[in-house]
């Protein structure tokens, strides 16, 4: 992040409690947070600034959640916290998977939310091309969406693979320490673990690789990490 | 009596034309013969005895009767003018009758009948078969009467060869006539052959029309039965297949035009329409030739009608009784799968309906419970109450109840769709112990799954073990042990198994599996707890590929085993 000053957070939340709770905890921890109660008080208080992540809620009155995150990413890449009663399972949320970066189910730790907002923040200032990354030999990455074409046939990959293929797409043919995918992968609440990394990058060979023992777009650089490369010319 | 089979009659038909001629003609010809054969042997008996008369003296003893006798191979008898017999001579000569008076009538000689010859010799046939002739020696008024007699003559050789032409052309008439029925049954053995083919099933089956005759004509009307049959069968077979490719989700207006395509399909209709909510009002079909003619059934489930469907038929299409029943049946179907199709939509809307209200109730519980739980956390953080810590652990129980009822109606609609991460289970497992806020009770943790991370979704196992931990603790007693460990299972993958053990009362065997049905309470009198808990559980672990279990243990207690799929740490 190469803004000077404080991370901006827009707080979007019905319940006015929370938002006292949660503007409180969060300012002390040295945020700066706007709030709004519902989704087009958001997208007016939008208009005036960009903040660098929202935290949104999704059952809201006027605007919901879902249209209020859909609108926002249309018009920037800004990381999204979903806070929801409602857990990943259910087909309303499954929705949210193409807008948010990461849900939290309430009622939640404020701890457990803090650890999030700080790993989606390690991201910002990765870019990868918001449309398909051909990575050539018939392997194109779609991580908007949360999935990879091998020869045309949807591969769909968990929100931590996503997670760890964006961060590796961003600096792409360049190696990525394994440390910075702990990072960017899982948040400190959870106790990353580099072996989560091995695992994870194994899972995702499986899911791209033709062969997943001899790697040619996930290659392990001994030692340091892993570097996402294109598949050799020919 | 039996009749004869077809061929034997047509043999027997044939064999009596060809064979009643010829023995009528045969036995013509036979009388025809005898009569030729019998006048000449009159003629030369007659002249026989005329020239023995005539060379005759007055000797007639029996020396003159047996050298006429020997002469000409015949009887010979010597009468005298008052018929008694002088002397006899040769065989069948004793036989001979007196000779009839010349004056009477030739009829009226005893037992004979007298013809008078071509040289003056009388003839006449006795009934003992004997042909005699009487000639008169000496002229008349006949001083002695010779007669010859000898037996009367058949055509005896003749009689062979006919009786042979005769059996020949039996032979050939039998021949010919079996011939012919054969060239005669066969078109119907093959008509017969083809229906059974037919009856079979193999409506294809058709018989050759090789004549304009009575049987190429039934052949060919075999044929278009055949061909109408099979053409019922392809209808049949589109009605019946006509909604096999729809969903009940498909929807009433899906339904309607597969209906209408199989109806085109299957009868022909030039125009077909399904009309919802109106009855039939064809009644019957008023056929003006050369015209287009409506024909319609209903929509018909049970006594209801929901509609009908009705079809324009060409005016050069036959429309049967038949036809009519088929699409009776079509209608039945459609009324059938309409109200599939509706009851669908209704479940669908009150499902849809119910899981809006659980989400809005989960949403409005947990709102506040959100607020009391972030703020007694943060008062407890503060001041170190014990008592804040006890309302943070408690409105987190509530929350978790609340989030099972709606996880209930996700597992029933089978739209569970886990978020798979990869974590070591030790730590999730005592995460989940701590948030149960009961430090009075020890956690025995016997982690033998090092090396091992469960793949699955972080947030759903959190729940299951928090679910049988509190289990545990609600129906058990004393230290509550987990046992973790990788387990091969038949194909050779490793499982993780993590075992959550107790030492309550235990579950007996036969209520192992009604321990994971729904609002069961095993423990008598005991309202605590959702009944929820395990039942959600066993679904979370199934959506992610594992199950859960009661397993045998050793001792007083029960013990809850689950697996999920594992990793293996290795190389990076």
């Amino acid at each position: 992040m190469s803004a000077p000053g404080p991370t901006r957070i827009l707080l979007v939340d019905d319940d006015p409690n929370l938002l006292v709770f949660l503007s409180g905890q969060l300012r002390s921890d040295g945020f700066e947070v706007h709030t709004a109660r519902d989704g087009t008080e958001a997208l007016r208080r939008l208009e005036g600034a960009w903040p660098d992540l929202l935290l949104i809620d999704l059952l809201m009155p006027r605007l919901d959640g879902l249209s209020l995150a859909r609108q926002v990413k249309a018009r920037a890449d800004l990381p999204i916290i979903v806070l929801s009663a409602i857990d990943a399972g259910d087909s309303k949320a499954e929705a949210l998977e193409e807008v948010a970066e990461d849900y939290i189910t309430k009622p939640f730790h404020y701890p457990e939310l803090r650890a999030r907002i700080t790993r989606v923040l390690r991201r910002v200032g990765d870019r990868v091309p918001s449309g398909q990354l051909d990575l050539g030999g018939g392997v194109v990455l779609d991580l908007q969406r949360r999935r990879v074409l091998v020869d045309d046939q949807e591969v769909r990959l968990t929100p931590v693979e996503s997670r760890l293929l964006y961060a590796l797409a961003a600096h792409l043919d360049t190696v990525v320490r394994t440390e910075t995918l702990l990072a960017r992968g899982w948040s400190d609440t959870e106790a990353p673990d580099p072996s989560y990394v091995w695992v994870t990058m194994r899972r995702l060979r499986r899911k791209l690789e033709r062969d997943p023992d001899a790697p040619v777009y996930l290659e392990t650089v001994r030692g340091v990490g892993y570097r996402l490369n294109r598949a050799p010319a020919g | 009596m039996r009749r004869l089979a077809l061929r034997s009659r047509l043999t027997l038909a044939l064999a009596a034309a060809a064979v009643v001629p010829v023995l009528i003609f045969s036995l013509l010809v036979l009388l025809l013969l005898d009569q030729t054969v019998g006048d000449r042997q009159v003629d030369a008996l007659g002249a026989e005895a005329q020239l023995a008369a005539d060379q005759l003296g007055a000797d007639l003893d029996a020396g003159a009767a047996a050298r006429i006798a020997g002469a000409t191979g015949s009887g010979v008898t010597f009468f005298d003018a008052q018929g008694r017999v002088l002397a006899s001579s040769g065989s069948g000569a004793d036989q001979v009758p007196p000779p009839p008076r010349p004056s009477a009538s030739p009829s009226a000689a005893a037992g004979a009948a007298a013809a008078a010859g071509a040289n003056g010799a009388t003839i006449s046939r006795t009934s003992s078969g004997l042909v005699v002739a009487y000639a008169s020696v000496g002229g008349p008024p006949a001083l002695f009467i010779v007669a010859l007699s000898e037996p009367a003559a058949t055509g005896p050789a003749l009689l062979a060869p006919l009786l042979a032409i005769l059996v020949a052309t039996l032979v050939l008439a039998a021949f010919l006539s079996l011939a012919l029925g054969r060239s005669l049954i066969h078109p119907l053995s093959e008509l017969r052959e083809t229906l059974d083919r037919l009856q079979a099933g193999d409506l294809q089956a058709k018989v050759p029309v090789e004549s304009d005759d009575e049987l190429g004509r039934l052949a060919a009307s075999h044929n278009r039965l055949a061909a109408t049959l099979a053409g019922r069968n392809r209808a049949l077979a589109v009605v019946s297949q006509a909604f096999a490719p729809l969903a009940p989700q498909a929807g009433v207006a899906s339904f309607s035009a597969a209906a209408e395509g199989a109806a085109r399909q299957a009868f022909g209709f030039t125009a077909v329409s399904v009309r919802l909510g109106q009855p039939p009002d064809v009644t019957s079909p008023e056929r003006v030739p050369g015209e287009a003619f409506d024909v319609e059934a209903p929509l018909a489930m049970g006594d209801e009608v929901l509609g009908s469907i009705r079809g324009t038929l060409p005016p050069t299409r036959d429309w049967g009784e038949a036809d009519q029943d088929l699409l009776r049946v079509l209608g039945i179907q459609l009324a059938g799968a309409i109200r599939n199709a509706e009851l669908f939509d209704a479940t669908a809307e009150l499902a849809e309906l119910k899981n809006e209200f659980l989400r809005g109730v989960s949403h409005n519980l947990q709102t506040p419970l959100t607020s009391i739980r972030a703020f007694a956390g943060q008062l407890a953080d503060e001041t170190g109450d014990r008592r804040l810590s006890i309302i943070v652990e408690q409105s987190e129980r509530l929350s978790r109840l609340v989030a099972q009822l709606l996880t209930v109606t996700k597992i029933e609609a089978g739209t569970l769709k886990p978020q798979v991460d990869v974590f070591p289970m030790g730590a999730l497992v005592r995460r989940a112990w701590e948030s149960l806020g009961h430090q009075a009770t020890d956690l025995g943790l016997d982690d033998g799954a090092t090396g091992w991370l469960a793949a699955a979704d972080r947030d759903w196992v959190e729940q299951v073990v928090w679910a049988l931990l509190d289990n545990a603790l609600r129906h058990g007693g004393g230290p509550v042990e987990v046992h973790l460990a990788p387990v091969a299972d038949a194909a050779g993958a490793t499982r993780l198994h993590t075992t959550v053990r107790d030492h309550g009362p235990g579950i007996a065997p036969e209520d192992r599996e009604r321990a994971f049905e729904r609002f069961t309470r095993l423990a008598p009198g005991t309202a605590e707890g959702s009944g929820l808990g395990l039942s959600v559980a066993r679904g979370l672990v199934e959506a992610m590929g594992g199950r859960l279990w009661l397993a045998d243990v050793e001792g007083q207690g029960a013990a809850f085993t689950f697996s999920l799929p594992a990793e293996h740490i290795g190389e990076p």
